[in-house]
């Protein structure tokens, strides 16, 4: 009777939390309080939103844990089944699809869901739940009294007229290291005509090339670098809030944005907690503190909020959000990657390769 | 000749009784069945004259019960013409003879007289046919106390009559009656027999009449 | 019509019998539009998926003396038309190596290589996949044999279409099966409207009442109207020769009454007792009159009763009559008739009411007597020929001039013979004889007076 009694207490437990399928044991049911995040993001942008989280959920004790984006890959594919995490973020949205299509997601319920733009969602199972333009970056000081390239046109010109204005002042991220560098680089190739005369321009002004953002914005401000091409812009807009000494450019001929991937590992432990915290992401609320109080932008208000920021252009700016999908994974190829990174550093570091 | 009336018509109980009354008949009158059983049990009749239509028990059902009980009194049956079926009926229920309303009074009487005179004509030595009487033990018979002149075959033959009164009797049933295997006959000889005996007959209420055909039938017509 | 014959409605057995052929008919063409929106929807997402195989063996080429792959992104931007669906690749090398893409790809059991290009449906990676695997030789001087490229996607999007397909499919189904439904149901009570309409004509319409149900223009239904009028009119007919019959017989009732009652009152009058024997005879003829009529009246009544309803039986028609004609003999024995009887041959026995036919003949007997002189002769003779059988009454009466014999045979016919007759006697033998399937002639006779026939069919006797 008693142990009847027991197992129904459990079913029901396990019925609330809505894991009947998907829990593998039943030590799930006692540790329901608590959710793991593996995140490439940096814990700063993010904080708010964990925090806003918490106050909403006190009961539930989050685990947060940083990667860059491709070790975040290589951790979850090595991860055995039982170890798996309960949401994984990245902004590598290539990594993340493939990850989805190899089977390590499950959808995500709720209406929010249903709400999302189409780019942003990708069988209910990847969702994007951030809208981070890539900007250039310049500094200020250096671009005084001189025109400030608008578009990926005017700025491979620019770099090829003015050769010397440039050389070794322009920075972007290292396709080979960065999991969002790659990702740019080869959305930049898919969606513009002109990208390769661009990596010429930037492989002629012997682009340095970096793996963080921060290091990237660092030496902008500074004056080591004059010029950032291609970089996140929700980083980027955060610096430039705290440090007058660089500007932001959105570009207006077409600006790629990159939407932070976040999905629920199929082997999660905490699937309730897990679903409770993806939704909150896109809710109202959640979209609300990350517009708000974090670092990163937000899906649904802050479009405005950008276009308005750039007030010295007036122009409408042409956004080119990367949908989630298989397509992506087309560059994480092996051979195709090999020969993208090799045209890459042919374009981007022969020339000087003696550094 | 003592009768019973069982009829539930007292005016045609009344005339019945009033006409046998003046006939010299005496007639005892009953309306129902269930009385008629009581009197028929204590009491002696030659003759039940009986209406089948009666209220309460049907007279079949007398007639019926009579029979059932060995009762050999002679029946007439008196029946409404409808009721067509009835004669047949009335006959297999074991009445003598039956007659449908209305009747003539002087046919009822005839038909009763009939009756008794068959009943009777067992046990007394005397066959009496209106003014016709015919002695069983005498061989001799007289019209209107006259005796007549007959032969023996003439005697024999008018026996045979009178003991089959109203029946058709073919010239074997006579000639069978009549003459024995070893006499030789010719139906010539029948009818010669006859033509004298309807001649000694003349002026008595016997009639024999002939079907061609069919036979002889002989009738009172009183 | 036996009750134990549930009634029903005419037009719900209709309408559920339609709905039920309809049902199946929806049922079948269900599976068809099951089976159709499966072939479409692989046929559809088959060609995708072909087309996106052929543009990434495009991207196969000799590099560096090995195969390599340029995964095209175009194939990838075709695959994501489905855009709900993974997809899993891989390209083969001459030896089967894998030069890239998803390593343990499911490969179909038996390798063909004679065609290009097969498809298949396989599980890969807890998902149901549709797999297309391409061949294609190479021969490059450096490399030659033949490469595979193994291109799979979910189902999502197949089902999403075949379910769509399936949806509008079973809308336009049972749209169509609704109208069909209705206009049925119309169709059924357009037809069943006449039937009702004459219901409500008959019910507003007596039957007795002179005037026919009009004539309708549906000829579906006029065979019933008119069965229905011809009906009606032989009632009508009918219930006049009733009518005619009642009234006659009334007729002839009330004037022996009156009669009757005229002697009684005029001698109940008479002062002269001399005169009551005569009043009195006068009142006896009549009374006898009106029993005869009663008795013929009944007699009638009877016969026709029996014509309509009793079952008939073996009957001796010899022994019938012999009886018959012993009966009369001995009630008319004090009369001046010779009766005589003949027969020449053995009679089968008959299929026949004996108590009718007795009735009949005993009436045709005593027409002869009553009408015939005083010396008469009577003769029951019965023939059979090849057809009938006869029973033939002849008398040496004054017989019926043969202008009259038609019209004797009618009811309350009386001719103008002086005698005193109730007009039905020979109307009761018709209905016999005819009841019989026989019939019934007035001929002249040997003896030289009327010769009445009576002619039974000689089916109905046994042999």
């Amino acid at each position: 009777m008693l142990k009847r009694m027991s197992f129904l207490l459990i079913s029901l437990i396990m019925i609330a939390s809505k894991v009947i399928a998907e829990t593998p044991t039943l030590p799930t049911v006692w540790e329901a309080d608590r959710l793991t995040i593996y995140s490439a993001t940096d814990l700063k942008a993010i904080f708010p939103v964990l925090e806003a989280f918490k106050t909403q959920n006190p009961n539930i004790k989050l685990e947060y844990r940083e990667f860059n984006t491709q070790e975040l890959d290589r951790a979850i594919r090595a991860k055995p089944l039982e170890d798996q995490p309960d949401v994984v973020i990245s902004s590598a949205m290539d990594l993340q699809v493939r990850l989805v299509n190899d089977g390590y997601a499950q959808p995500v319920l709720g209406e929010a869901v249903i709400g999302l733009p189409s780019w942003a969602n990708w069988r209910n199972e990847v969702i994007g739940f951030t809208y981070e333009p890539i900007v250039f970056v310049y500094n200020k000081l250096a671009f005084q009294g001189k025109a400030v390239p608008l578009t990926h046109e005017s700025l491979a010109s620019t770099m090829r007229i003015e050769d010397s204005f440039f050389a070794h002042k322009v920075g972007s991220y290292d396709a080979r290291r960065s999991g969002i560098g790659y990702l740019v680089a080869t959305q930049d190739e898919v969606t513009s005509s002109i990208s390769g005369r661009l990596q010429e321009s930037l492989g002629r002004a012997r682009t340095k090339v970096y793996g963080q953002t921060a290091s990237l914005l660092d030496d902008i401000a500074t004056g080591e670098l004059i010029f950032g091409y291609n970089l996140l812009g929700s980083y980027s807009f955060a610096r430039e809030k705290r440090d007058n000494r660089i500007g932001v450019v959105i570009p207006q001929d077409y600006a790629l944005v990159v939407s932070r991937a976040a999905f629920i590992s199929k082997q999660a432990k905490h699937v309730s907690n897990a679903q409770r915290f993806v939704n909150f992401l896109i809710s109202k609320e959640g979209q609300g503190v990350i517009a708000k109080k974090s670092e990163l932008v937000a899906l649904f208000p802050d479009i405005d909020d950008l276009v308005s920021q750039q007030d010295t252009q007036d122009q409408t700016i042409n956004f080119h959000p990367i949908p989630l999908g298989p397509a992506l994974m087309v560059y994480l190829d092996d051979s195709k990657r090999r020969r993208f990174i090799k045209a890459w550093e042919n374009a981007l570091l022969s020339i000087n390769e003696d550094q | 000749m003592r009768m019973l009336l069982i009829e539930d018509n007292e005016s045609l109980a009344d005339s019945i009784r009033v006409y046998f009354r003046n006939l010299g008949h005496p007639i005892d009158w009953i309306g129902s069945v269930e009385k008629a059983e009581a009197s028929l049990s204590f009491d002696y009749f030659d003759l039940l004259i009986l209406d089948i239509n009666l209220p309460g028990k049907s007279g079949f059902q007398l007639l019926q019960s009579l029979r059932s009980k060995g009762n050999r009194i002679p029946v007439l049956v008196l029946t409404a013409r409808t009721e067509v079926d009835d004669r047949v009926s009335a006959l297999d229920f074991g009445a003598d003879d039956y007659l449908a309303k209305p009747f003539d009074f002087r046919e009822l009487a005839a038909r009763c007289r009939a009756l008794y005179r068959r009943e009777r004509g067992g046990a007394s030595n005397e066959i009496q046919c209106g003014n016709l009487v015919y002695d069983l033990a005498a061989h001799s018979a007289k019209v209107n106390n006259v005796t007549l002149d007959l032969r023996p075959r003439e005697l024999q033959l008018l026996e045979l009559f009178l003991k089959n009164l109203d029946r058709v009797l073919t010239k074997d049933d006579i000639s069978n009656r009549l003459y024995s295997y070893d006499e030789a006959y010719t139906p010539n000889a029948i009818e010669q027999t006859l033509t004298r005996l309807r001649k000694q007959l003349d002026g008595s209420t016997l009639i024999i009449k002939t079907i061609r055909g069919l036979g002889y039938l002989a009738h009172v017509d009183d | 019509m036996s009750m134990t014959e549930k009634s029903y409605s005419i037009r719900s057995r209709m309408l559920g019998r339609s709905a039920l052929l309809l049902l199946s008919i929806f049922l079948i063409l269900s599976l068809g539009v099951w089976h159709y929106a499966r072939q479409s929807a692989n046929y559809s997402y088959d060609r995708l998926l072909n087309s996106a195989s052929l543009s990434i063996m495009e991207g196969l080429h000799v590099y560096d003396k090995q195969v390599d792959l340029d995964l095209p992104y175009a194939a990838f931007e075709m695959m994501q038309l489905a855009d709900e669906d993974k997809v899993f690749y891989q390209a083969l090398g001459t030896q089967g190596e894998l030069i890239t893409g998803y390593p343990d790809m499911p490969l179909p059991n038996e390798l063909n290589e004679d065609s290009a290009i097969a498809f298949y449906n396989a599980h890969y990676l807890s998902e149901e996949v549709r797999v297309v695997i391409r061949h294609k030789r190479l021969s490059e001087p450096v490399v030659s044999g033949w490469v595979t490229v193994v291109l799979a996607q979910t189902l999502r999007a197949r089902h999403k279409m075949m379910n769509e397909i399936l949806y509008r499919s079973f809308a336009v189904l049972f749209g169509i099966m609704a109208c069909v439904m209705i206009v049925l149901w119309v169709a059924i009570n357009r037809a069943l409207e006449p039937l009702s309409s004459i219901s409500k004509s008959l019910a507003s319409h007596s039957l007795l009442s002179a005037e026919p149900i009009r004539p309708t223009p549906i000829q579906e239904v006029s065979p019933l109207v008119s069965a229905i009028n011809d009906y009606q009119a032989q009632l009508l007919s009918n219930l006049a020769v009733m009518k005619r019959f009642i009234a006659d017989a009334s007729h002839q009732i009330r004037t022996a009454q009156s009669a009757t009652q005229a002697q009684l009152d005029i001698a109940s009058q008479s002062e002269n007792l001399a005169d009551l024997p005569e009043h009195l005879s006068k009142i006896r003829q009549e009374h006898e009159r009106l029993t005869r009529l009663t008795n013929q009246l009944l007699t009638h009544a009877m016969v026709v009763h029996r014509g309509d309803t009793v079952v008939t039986e073996q009957m001796d028609i010899e022994d019938v009559m012999k009886k018959l004609l012993t009966e009369c003999v001995r009630d008319n024995a004090h009369r001046m008739i010779d009766f005589s009887y003949q027969c020449e041959q053995q009679l089968p026995l008959f299929m026949g009411d004996s108590i009718s036919l007795r009735e009949a003949v005993r009436n045709l007997l005593d027409n002869a007597i009553y009408y015939g002189p005083e010396e008469n002769q009577i003769e029951i003779c019965l023939q059979m020929d090849a057809s009938c059988i006869d029973i033939i009454i002849d008398d040496a009466g004054s017989g019926i001039p043969i202008e009259w014999r038609e019209k004797a045979l009618e009811r309350f016919q009386r001719l103008e013979n002086g005698l005193n007759g109730s007009g039905l006697g020979l109307s009761i033998v018709t209905s016999v004889a005819e009841a019989h399937g026989g019939k019934f002639f007035l001929e002249d006779s040997p003896l030289g007076g009327l010769r009445a026939r009576i002619c039974l069919p000689k089916e109905r006797t046994l042999c």
